[in-house]
C-alpha cells in the first residue's frame, strides 16, 4: 500500500519531457528543414549555372 | 528644403481637399473603427471606458496607413516619382512635405476620435495639466508616425502588392508609438496605473522615435529617390 | 537510331567529366566548417538531454534552455549582421553585403522561431502560461515580425534594379527601432508589473550545465556561419540565374529581329 502511494507521488512529481521533448523536435524538424531545403535549392540552382560562374572560395 | 517641404505640402492638401476622400472615407472610417471597438467590447461602457487610450490609438494606427497610401497615391502612376526627382525640389523637403501632409491630416483625424470617444465611450477628461499632456503627447506621436508613414510610403512607390506590404512593415515599426501614446493617455485620462510624470517620460520615448525617423528621413530619401 | 540515342544520353557525361566544379553549395571550408557543426550540435544534445542533470527548480525543462538561448543569441548576431551589411550595401554598393543582408536576416527569422517556440514550451511548465507580455519576449516577436517585413520586400522587389539599395534603407530603419522597441516595452511592462521574470530561477548553473550550455553557443554560431555561407551561394546562384535567363531573352529577342530584318533586306536587294 506504502509502495502504491509512493510511486503514485513520484510519477505525480512533474518532469516536463513532453515539453522538452517538443522543443527539441521543433528546433531540429524547423533548421534541418531550412537547411535540407537550402542544400536542395543551391543543388538546383548550380545544375543551371555555368561551372565557371560557381567557383566558391 | 523647409520651402520646398511648403510647396509638396500645399500641393498634397490641395489635391486631398479636392478630392475629398480624406473627408468623404478617412472621417468615417475611423469612426466606424471606433464603433466597432464598442460592439466587440462592451455595451456596459466600464471596459470601453479603461481600454479608451488603447482603442484611440489603434484606430489611428489603421488610419495612418490609409492616409500614407492616400498620400502616395498621387506620385505611384508611372513616370511620376521621375518628375519628382526632376521637378529640382530638394529629396529632404519632399519627405518634409509628405510627413507634413501626413502629420496634418492625422491631427485632423486625432480630434475627431477624441470627440468622437468622449461622446461614444463617454470619456472624462481630468486637469488642464493631464489634458497638456495628452496634446504634447499626440503631437509628438504624430510626428514620429507621419516621418516612419513618409518613408515606408516612398520606399514602396511602385512595389507590387504595396497594399498589403505597408501595414505589414510599418505597423511592426510603429508599435513603440502605440505604446508610449497609449501609456500617456492613460496617464492622463486616469485609466491606467501610470502616473503623470511616467506619461511625460512616455512623451519623451515619443520625441526620441519622432527624432530618429525625421532625421532618417531627411538622409534617406535622397537616396531613396534616385535611379540606380 | 539506337547509335544517336546512346550517344547523346552519354554526351553530358563526357561533358562534365573534366571539370572539377562543386556540383551544389558546398566547398571543402563548408562542408568540414558543416561536419564540425554536426559533430557539436550532436555532443550538445547528448550533453543537454543525457548527460547534464535536471535542474533543481526547474527539472527537466531547463534542458530547452540549451536550444533556447543559443539560438536568441544567433537571432540577435543574424540582425546585427543585416543592419551593419545593409549599411555596407549603402557605402560600398556591392551585390555582396546586400546577398548576406538577405541571407543573415532569413537566418535569423528562422532562429528568432526556434528560439520564441522554445521559450514558450520553457514558459508553459515554469511559469504556467506559454506566453507572458515581458519585455524581452514582446522585444523579440517585434524583431521577428519586423524581419519578416523585411523579407517580404525583398521578395516583392525581386527583379527591380534598385532591390539592394530599397531593401539596405529598410534593413536599417528596421535596426533603428530595435533598441526604441527595447526600452519601450521595458518600460511597458515594468509599469504595468506583470510577472517577475527571472530566467534562471534560483539555482546556481553548475559545471556541466554551463558545459552543455557553452557546447550548443558553438554549435550554433558555427551552424550560423555555415548557413550563411551555403545561402549566400543560393543566392548567388539565384542572381546568376535570373542574369543568364535575362541575357537568353535579349539573345532570343534579338535573333528575332535579326531574322525578321533580314527578310526586307534581302527583298530590297532582289528589287534592285
Amino acid at each position: 500500500m506504502e509502495a502504491v502511494t509512493f510511486a503514485a507521488v513520484q510519477t505525480q512529481t512533474p518532469d516536463f519531457w513532453e515539453y522538452v521533448i517538443a522543443g527539441y523536435a521543433f528546433a531540429t524538424v524547423l533548421i534541418g528543414g531550412f537547411v535540407i531545403r537550402l542544400v536542395r535549392r543551391g543543388r538546383n540552382l548550380a545544375r543551371q549555372v555555368p561551372p565557371d560562374k560557381r567557383r566558391w572560395l | 528644403m523647409l520651402a520646398d517641404a511648403l510647396i509638396v505640402v500645399a500641393k498634397d492638401l490641395r489635391i486631398e481637399w479636392r478630392s475629398r476622400v480624406g473627408i468623404d472615407q478617412l472621417v468615417p472610417f475611423a469612426l466606424v473603427v471606433l464603433v466597432l471597438f464598442a460592439f466587440a467590447l462592451d455595451s456596459q461602457q466600464t471596459v470601453l471606458a479603461e481600454a479608451t487610450p488603447g482603442l484611440l490609438w489603434v484606430t489611428i494606427l489603421l488610419a495612418l496607413v490609409l492616409c500614407v497610401q492616400r498620400i502616395f497615391v498621387t506620385e505611384s502612376a508611372p513616370g511620376l516619382t521621375d518628375q519628382l526627382r526632376l521637378s529640382g525640389l530638394d529629396p529632404a523637403g519632399i519627405f518634409l512635405g509628405k510627413a507634413l501632409g501626413v502629420f496634418i491630416q492625422l491631427l485632423a483625424l486625432e480630434v475627431l476620435t477624441v470627440f468622437g470617444a468622449a461622446i461614444l465611450y463617454s470619456t472624462r477628461f481630468g486637469s488642464v495639466g493631464s489634458i497638456a499632456l495628452m496634446v504634447c503627447a499626440a503631437l509628438v506621436a504624430s510626428v514620429g508616425l507621419a516621418a516612419a508613414g513618409a518613408l515606408y510610403g516612398a520606399l514602396l512607390l511602385g512595389v507590387r502588392g504595396r497594399e498589403t506590404l505597408l501595414p505589414l512593415l510599418l505597423l511592426p515599426v510603429v508599435a513603440p508609438v502605440l505604446i508610449g501614446a497609449t501609456s500617456a493617455f492613460q496617464a492622463a485620462l486616469g485609466t491606467g496605473d501610470v502616473t503623470s510624470v511616467q506619461g511625460w517620460r512616455w512623451v519623451g520615448l515619443l520625441a526620441v522615435f519622432a527624432v530618429a525617423y525625421v532625421t532618417a528621413g531627411i538622409f534617406a530619401f535622397g537616396p531613396l529617390l534616385e535611379d540606380t | 537510331m539506337t547509335s544517336i540515342d546512346t550517344g547523346l544520353r552519354a554526351a553530358p557525361k563526357t561533358v562534365d567529366a573534366p571539370t572539377p566544379a562543386p556540383i551544389g553549395t558546398g566547398s571543402r571550408g563548408s562542408r568540414i566548417l558543416g561536419v564540425i557543426t554536426l559533430a557539436l550540435t550532436g555532443l550538445g544534445v547528448l550533453y543537454g538531454l543525457v548527460i547534464s542533470p535536471p535542474d533543481a527548480n526547474q527539472s527537466n525543462a531547463a534542458r530547452l534552455l540549451y536550444i533556447h538561448v543559443p539560438s536568441a543569441i544567433v537571432a540577435y548576431v543574424a540582425f546585427g549582421v543585416t543592419a551593419f551589411a545593409s549599411i555596407m550595401v549603402l557605402w560600398k554598393k556591392t551585390e555582396t553585403w546586400d546577398l548576406i543582408a538577405a541571407s543573415s536576416a532569413e537566418i535569423g527569422i528562422v532562429f528568432t522561431m526556434v528560439c520564441l517556440a522554445t521559450g514558450m514550451l520553457w514558459g508553459r511548465p515554469i511559469w504556467g502560461v506559454f506566453w507572458t507580455w515581458d519585455a524581452r519576449l514582446t522585444t523579440t516577436a517585434l524583431l521577428l515580425v519586423l524581419f519578416v517585413g523585411y523579407v517580404a520586400l525583398r521578395r516583392a522587389l525581386a527583379g527591380n534594379p534598385n532591390r539592394a539599395k530599397w531593401c539596405a534603407i529598410a534593413g536599417i530603419f528596421a535596426a533603428i527601432d530595435v533598441p526604441i522597441v527595447h526600452e519601450s516595452t521595458t518600460w511597458w511592462v515594468t509599469l504595468h508589473q506583470g510577472q517577475t521574470v527571472r530566467l534562471l530561477g534560483e539555482s546556481q548553473i553548475g559545471g556541466t550545465m554551463l558545459f552543455s550550455l557553452l557546447i550548443m553557443m558553438v554549435a550554433g554560431m558555427c551552424g550560423y556561419v555555415w548557413m550563411l555561407i551555403i545561402r549566400f551561394r543560393v543566392a548567388f546562384l539565384a542572381e546568376r540565374v535570373d542574369e543568364t535567363a535575362f541575357d537568353a531573352a535579349i539573345a532570343e529577342r534579338r535573333s528575332e529581329a535579326e531574322k525578321s530584318r533580314a527578310v526586307p533586306t534581302i527583298a530590297t536587294s532582289e528589287a534592285q
